[in-house]
């Protein structure tokens, strides 16, 4: 899964039927530890209902498509989780030798 | 999935035997302020798209999970067709 922020929506009316129904979103991918934009926006289907401004966790890929019961949507990037908090802990260093 | 442009279509006759019959179009894809980009993806489209319309390309093993691109060697298709998008940066 992969840390993004949803920067926007498009609207789609000629579509895939298997995408008939599903909203999609533009996320923009976020770093998670220094928490900036990091790469190019892309468009995902939404199985959450995010708006915008929210972060989100999605999947790329072929497991895009694991959330959807029928093996008729097309996606190769899906929303499946909003996040409300990240907490990280600081990796410590090795205390230094006393010897 | 990618947003993209489509400028222009290939012309095949000598192709895989499970390509016969597929449309393929040249996307280029975009930014989200509409700018062209340096990157160009053949895809093949199964909505029925013309030049320079805005659509979206899914790529990868995910292009074949709908029932024209199903176990097909394609990796790219387009998926819909963008009327209008909106985003606050």
């Amino acid at each position: 899964m992969f840390y993004a922020r949803v920067i926007g929506n498009v609207v789609s009316t000629i579509k895939y039927k298997g995408l008939i129904g599903k909203k999609l979103q533009i996320i923009q991918p976020v770093n998670l530890s220094t928490g900036k934009d990091t790469g190019k926006p892309l468009v995902a289907v939404d199985t959450t209902d995010a708006g915008i401004g929210d972060f989100v966790g999605y999947e790329d890929g072929m497991e895009a498509t694991w959330p959807f019961d029928s093996n008729d949507v097309p996606s190769d990037a899906t929303i499946v989780s909003i996040i409300e908090k990240v907490n990280i802990s600081k990796i410590m260093e090795p205390e230094s030798n006393s010897l | 999935m990618i947003l993209g442009r489509v400028i222009g279509s290939i012309v095949s006759t000598q192709k895989e035997k499970n390509l016969i019959g597929k449309k393929l179009l040249i996307v280029n894809s975009i930014d989200l302020d509409g700018n062209l980009l340096d990157n160009f993806i053949v895809a093949v489209d199964i909505v029925g798209v013309g030049t320079g319309e805005d659509v979206l390309v899914v790529t990868g093993s995910s292009a074949r999970q709908t029932d024209e691109t199903r176990n097909r060697s394609i990796d790219s298709v387009i998926v819909a067709k963008v009327d209008s998008y909106t985003f606050e940066k």
